[in-house]
């Protein structure tokens, strides 16, 4: 047996139906429900999102209401700070078998918010103790262990078929090679394994090449199959989490290809952007679009692999067991490893600001647009690095984060060639 | 550059991003700043306690996720009240809507902020400003006023004149 959503990814996957989600949170009750009920009427799979504030976040539940009562917009919906019944009532009549509905939140100590999401009924939810620690947080990543072992306990506990997305194959959205996103979802995977949790997704978030993309994602259901073969688990991609084009025309069109790659790679579900991305809070119909959008986009056929795609698929593979393994040989207890592998570098997020990062790895854009390592820092890993050409100046480093927006900006009133492998 | 200037680097306490705070980390010792950089979700209290300690020229406050207008009267609120006096900064992308930006841009600037940086022309703008400040000191930079469009306008507004 399984929860909704895990019951309606499966359904669909018979159908080989790519499930399309928006990223969607309103601080007010009225205008999140409106925005449910408009993406549950959709005529295609999705599922639902509440996507809660950053007040919430950092743990921070009464800073929300005020600034609601002072007539500000809210970035996420604070789940923790309105009534619990209601939201119950915001959800009744939708949240079902055919719209189930996830709660993503990013944040480092969870428990209120998983409280909450049980108290009203919802069994699905995302993140994991590196990756809603360290891109979301300054807290010790050791308290950030701590609190989710607590949580994942008392979902696998309170719920029948509680499910966690690892954020693990975002982290900080941008310029971070493959095979360390591939390996903290597993690793991820692992944890919530060990906190009873049998019900899971893992998020690989598009790059800057599809045929990097679609070896990653090969290499991220090999690992999975190999550690985790009895959980009920599909990989959900993320349409660009970096700097998005500017343009509705570059935006579109990158939307378009997420969900190609999604379907070329067999990934089960896809988190949509909107055009709004790169400025505002979108809107709902902005919401909508995108996943009208990407829903017909991945329909057609699979497109073939490549020898490219294979190279990839080998490197990206390798570079991840290497990681993991490196990390579970370190304790038994899987969250002494992850705080121990970033102590010693075994684990190091390119360009991370947090305390426990070391900061040692970077990440650059090759030759061939596809991401690569600038330097390895001391990650277990012998893959051979360029000599560091100098430091980066914010020019460099605007030119990477800017890469693939550039790119779809300057394509989009062109006749478009899809950079398609 | 020419002669360095102490700066510290932070968010509000609610905003998490870090490209913003690494990109601006750089531009600003490719202009001669002395950077510390406190991360991201920097709570007030570290704020204050990194001016106290560093004693920077500068403080520049960045945050993109939309509650930055918030975090940012605040912050300076705390600044005020604890006597910091010292040229202050902010920039990013302060509201969950861009067409707040004028009308936000007006309100910290009366609050006392030196300057507020949002918009596509953020980083131009920004530059001159340390190119000024480098040769005549922060304090001294007077920003540009932002228009008033009528809807931001009590006054036409309660007149019925729009
Ligand atoms: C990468 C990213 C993330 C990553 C961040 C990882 C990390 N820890 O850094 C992840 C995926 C974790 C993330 C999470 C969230 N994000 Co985010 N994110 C982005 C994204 C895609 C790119 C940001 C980026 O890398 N910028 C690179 C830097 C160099 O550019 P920049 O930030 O725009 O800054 C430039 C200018 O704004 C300016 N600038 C900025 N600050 C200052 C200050 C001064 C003084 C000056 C002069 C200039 C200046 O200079 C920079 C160079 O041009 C943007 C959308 C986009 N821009 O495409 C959304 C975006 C910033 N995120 C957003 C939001 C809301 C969130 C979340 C709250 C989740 C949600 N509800 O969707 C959480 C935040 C949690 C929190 N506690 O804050 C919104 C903010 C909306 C708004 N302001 O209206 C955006 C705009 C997306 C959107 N349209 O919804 N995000």
């Amino acid at each position: 047996m399984t929860g909704y959503l895990d019951r309606f990814v499966a359904g669909r996957r018979a159908e080989r139906t790519l499930v399309v989600q928006p990223r969607m949170g309103f601080g007010r009750i009225d205008a999140m429900a409106a925005g449910l009920r408009e993406v549950a009427a959709l005529d295609f799979p999705v599922v639902g999102t509440l996507t809660l504030d950053s007040y919430t976040r950092v743990g921070d539940h009464t800073t929300p209401l005020e600034r609601l009562a002072a007539d500000e917009e809210l970035n996420g919906y604070p789940l923790v700070s309105h009534p619990a019944a209601a939201t119950r009532r915001m959800l009744e009549g939708l949240y079902g078998p055919s719209f189930p509905v996830q709660v993503r939140h990013g944040t480092a100590l969870p428990l209120a918010v998983f409280r909450r999401l049980v108290e009203v009924g919802l069994d699905a939810t995302e993140g994991g103790p590196v990756s809603y620690c360290l891109p979301y947080s300054r807290l010790p990543l050791a308290d950030a262990v701590r609190a989710w072992s607590e949580s994942c306990l008392l979902l696998a506990g309170e719920t029948e078929h509680g499910h966690i997305e690892s954020f693990g194959g975002c982290l900080l959205g941008q310029l971070c090679p493959p095979s360390l996103l591939v390996a903290v979802a597993v690793l991820e995977g692992c944890f919530f394994h060990a906190h009873g949790l049998r019900h899971m997704s893992f998020s690989y978030a598009q790059g800057t090449h599809p045929a990097q993309d679609r070896g990653a994602v090969r290499a991220l259901r090999t690992l999975a199959a190999e550690l985790l073969g009895n959980v009920s688990w599909h990989v959900v991609l993320y349409t660009y989490m970096g700097l998005f084009p500017r343009t509705p025309a570059g935006a579109g069109a990158l939307i378009e290809d997420s969900a190609r790659l999604a379907r070329d790679a067999g990934c089960e579900r896809l988190i949509v952007k909107t055009v709004s991305e790169a400025w505002q809070i979108p809107s709902v119909s902005e919401n909508l679009s995108a996943l009208r959008l990407a829903a017909a986009a991945a329909r057609g056929p699979v497109s073939p692999g490549t020898p490219e795609e294979d190279a990839y698929f080998e490197e990206t593979l390798t570079e991840a067991r290497a990681i993991v393994e490196a990390v579970l040989n370190l304790d038994p207890d899987i969250g002494t490893a992850l705080t121990e592998a970033f102590r010693r570098g075994l684990l190091d997020i390119p360009y991370c600001l947090h305390p426990d990062n070391r900061s040692a790895a970077t990440c650059v854009i090759d030759g061939r647009g596809a991401l690569a390592w600038g330097s390895t820092g001391n990650l277990p890993l012998s893959t051979p690095t360029p000599r560091e050409a100098g430091r980066l100046t914010s020019d460099d480093l605007y030119g990477m984060l800017n890469h693939v927006a550039e790119r779809y900006d300057s394509e989009s009133s062109e006749p478009r060639l899809v950079p398609h492998s | 550059m020419s002669t360095p200037f102490r700066c510290i680097v932070s968010t509000v306490e609610s905003d998490s991003h870090i490209w913003n705070l690494v990109y601006l980390q750089k531009l600003l010792e490719e202009h001669g700043g002395l950077v510390r950089n406190l991360g991201s979700c920097t709570p007030v209290t570290e704020v204050l306690r990194g001016i106290e300690e560093y004693r920077p020229d500068l403080l520049v406050v960045s945050s993109v996720n939309g509650h930055g207008h918030h975090g940012a009267r605040v912050l300076l609120g705390e600044i005020q009240r604890r006597g910091l006096g010292l040229p202050c900064v902010v920039g990013g992308k302060l509201t969950t809507s861009e067409s707040d930006n004028d009308r936000v841009r007006r309100d910290l600037i009366a609050q006392g902020w030196t300057d507020v940086f949002t918009g596509e022309d953020a980083v131009p703008r920004f530059r001159d400003f340390l190119r000024y400040g480098e040769r005549d000191g922060f304090a001294a930079w007077q920003p540009r006023s932002a228009p008033v469009t009528p809807w931001d306008h009590p006054e036409l507004l309660i007149a019925g004149a729009v």
